[in-house]
């Protein structure tokens, strides 16, 4: 029985751990939606593991990190003014805030789960 | 949730088991390890949700997100006192100290009476006699060890899987984030752009959320460290006493709570 719950959880946590170290990217994505009945919805793509967003998608940012050399990409929606384009604040603000939270994360994760790894 | 009297906000969760199982009952032990979230009615699906409503009213909702937060400190606080007792457990044990008492004239059950009890239960490959009746325990190994095993088709399930996370104010889906282990993350909001006070909210509901999630894994982690000092064979054979011993631990911290607070 032991023999069993050390190989079932052994094998789920070298899964995570294996995730988590070999990890190289981290990418986040904010979509701005109109809600629909006052709902904003995302759900799995049939057949598929894409998301799919119920209501009418108007823009999306996305950041793509670079977890080894903190490289990074930031695709953020702009507006014009006048003859130039600004990057659209008020998006981009939330965005920022969505993208420290998922690096807090992951750096908390990296800690719990190299506890993990001295365990198993 | 367990505080739901305490607070507007309800906590749900998903665990993402096949429908109508979601939680094991009658296990001895509550599934949520911080009582924070109970068991959502069944939205389906293979991955975890978690998911917050909160009242429409965003001052009364902020209020009651202050009390989740106030709640899980003391869940967080309960938690740390187990790995210290069962050090102080294990370091009896192995100075050959004994404390096993049950039965009508027992004491009131105490985490490490138990503890030693399964302990000897698993031991002996079943449970020790009573002396004073005759009789045997009921089935308290065979309730920790299914326990054990919800816990490690739940945690198998989390870890093979990323979450979703909703935030509802009243009665509205106003934010939702999928999740992954390794942090990647889509976010639904309101366009063109939500209320930052709704976004607070399903920032926090986000981090309750993960922090809940870390907090089963790292007192999984404490537990399965705990398990192969106290088994004497070595292994993790000792982990389903020692599930029972931090549940029962973090209860015991609650009622001393609730006593204190009148």
């Amino acid at each position: 029985m032991a023999n069993q719950w050390e190989a079932t959880l052994g094998a789920a946590l070298k899964n995570l751990a294996d995730a988590v170290v070999k990890a190289t990217q981290l990418e986040i994505t904010t979509h701005f939606v109109v809600p629909v009945d006052g709902q904003v919805m995302i759900k799995p793509k049939e057949g598929s593991k894409e998301m799919a967003t119920v209501g009418k998608a108007v823009v999306s940012a996305y950041t793509r990190i670079n977890l080894v050399d903190g490289d990074y990409l930031d695709v953020v929606p702009v507006v014009q003014k006048g003859d130039t384009y600004e990057v659209a604040s008020e998006i981009h603000e939330i965005h920022k805030a969505n993208v420290a939270d998922a690096r807090d994360y992951v750096a908390d994760l990296v800690n719990s789960v190299m506890e993990v790894v001295q365990t198993i | 949730m367990t505080g739901e009297a305490r607070t507007a906000v309800a906590l749900e969760f998903w665990d993402g088991a096949a429908a109508g199982t979601g939680y094991r009952q009658g296990s001895g032990t509550p599934e949520d390890l911080l009582g924070l979230w109970a068991p959502a009615a069944g939205p389906g699906g293979e991955a975890p949700v978690w998911r917050a409503s909160y009242p429409a009213d965003l001052d009364e909702a902020e209020a009651g997100l202050k009390e989740v937060h106030r709640m899980m400190g003391a869940a967080e606080a309960a938690l740390a006192e187990a790995p210290a007792r069962l050090e102080a457990f294990a370091a009896r044990q192995a100075a050959g100290q004994q404390f096993v008492s049950y039965g009508p004239q027992a004491a009131a059950p105490q985490p490490e009476s138990d503890l030693a009890l399964l302990l000897l239960e698993m031991r002996q490959g079943a449970a020790p006699e009573n002396y004073a009746t005759g009789g045997k325990p009921a089935g308290r190994w065979d309730q920790a060890v299914e326990a054990v095993e919800g816990l490690i088709e739940r945690l198998e399930r989390s870890l093979s899987d990323y979450a979703w996370v909703e935030t509802r104010v009243g009665g509205h889906l106003v934010a939702q984030t999928r999740i992954g282990w390794t942090g990647d993350a889509q976010t639904v909001v309101q366009a063109p752009w939500p209320d930052p006070r709704l976004m607070a909210l399903h920032r926090q509901t986000l981090a309750l959320a993960l922090a809940s999630r870390q907090a089963l894994m790292r007192t999984f982690t404490a537990a399965l460290e705990a398990a192969v000092k106290l088994a004497a064979s070595g292994g993790i054979l000792a982990l389903p006493a020692v599930w029972r011993f931090i549940n029962q631990v973090r209860i015991e911290w609650q009622k001393r709570k609730e006593i204190s607070n009148g």
